[in-house]
């Protein structure tokens, strides 16, 4: 698989053409949505990305972990307020997430 | 609703090297069938490749899309269409074949049932669709076989082929 392929699927540097406290707190906050994502349970972390990234339905999602609609909802759900709040005890408000996304330093 | 979550989350998506990718057939298994066990491999391949999550959310918008229907879904070639495509479809009960003609903008399209289902679908009306919808085909199955002629290829999208069968307005 070339660069180009990759860079295609979506694997690309997090701080090119940044200023360096930018890269840096971009750096730190993929380190922190990492680490979050890494303390969920696998079927957690798979529904609140697929949900939010992927935009996959919760039936579609039901037929991969093979759960209800309903289940998948309440892993969804668990899934989104964990993360929020391992980002808050890791120091990243909503607002200071969006800001170092839009370009500027935390 | 896009938040800042949503964003972080994508951030650290585009940051992941998710490693070889899984192949249609085991897209389409997930997709269809599920895991027993959502820690194995795949799935967090899944979580960390946007390409594979795009086309898990393709197969299974085409798999509701199925719903009450009985529609087989099959790869078929990527590139522009020049050398024939036979694909058989993921459930085996068809096989569906794109024959282009040499120096021309067009194709004969068969499709060719699997004898354990012969019985059952002959006389049914066949319809194949291309990825964008597209029908290529729809044709009457006689002895397990239906064919046509297709024109305009330059806009067929054959990465993915649905195939349906009805008999007088029901779905077989």
């Amino acid at each position: 698989m070339s660069l180009d392929d990759e860079t295609a699927h979506g694997h690309e540097p997090a701080t090119d053409e940044l200023a360096p406290e930018e890269a840096a707190a971009r750096q730190e906050l993929v380190r922190a949505v990492g680490d979050c994502l890494e303390a969920l349970r696998a079927e957690m972390r798979v529904v609140v990305l697929g949900r939010l990234l992927d935009g996959l339905t919760l039936e579609a999602l039901g037929r991969l972990l093979r759960g209800s609609k309903d289940r998948i909802w309440r892993l969804e759900r668990a899934a989104r307020r964990s993360l929020r709040s391992c980002l808050e005890q890791k120091g990243w408000e909503a607002e200071d997430t969006l800001a170092v996304i839009e370009g500027g330093a935390r | 609703m896009r938040t800042s979550l949503i964003e972080a989350l994508a951030l650290w998506r585009r940051t992941q090297a998710p490693g070889p990718h899984p192949s249609f057939e085991e897209l389409w298994t997930l997709a269809a069938d599920g895991v027993r066990d959502p820690a194995v491999p795949v799935v967090g391949h899944l979580a960390r490749c946007a390409r594979c999550g795009g086309e898990l959310r393709e197969l299974a918008e085409a798999i509701d899309e199925a719903s009450g229907w009985d529609v087989a879904l099959a790869k078929a070639a990527s590139a522009r269409l020049t050398t024939p495509v036979v694909v058989g479809t993921a459930c085996g009960r068809y096989t569906v074949a794109v024959h282009p003609r040499p120096d021309a903008d067009e194709a004969v399209v068969t499709v060719e049932v699997a004898p354990a289902f012969r019985d059952a679908l002959e006389g049914a009306t066949v319809t194949v669709l291309d990825r964008g919808g597209r029908e290529l085909l729809s044709a009457r199955l006689v002895l397990g076989r239906a064919s046509g002629r297709l024109r305009g290829l330059a806009s067929l999208d054959c990465t993915r082929v649905v195939v349906r069968a009805e008999r007088r307005g029901e779905h077989v």
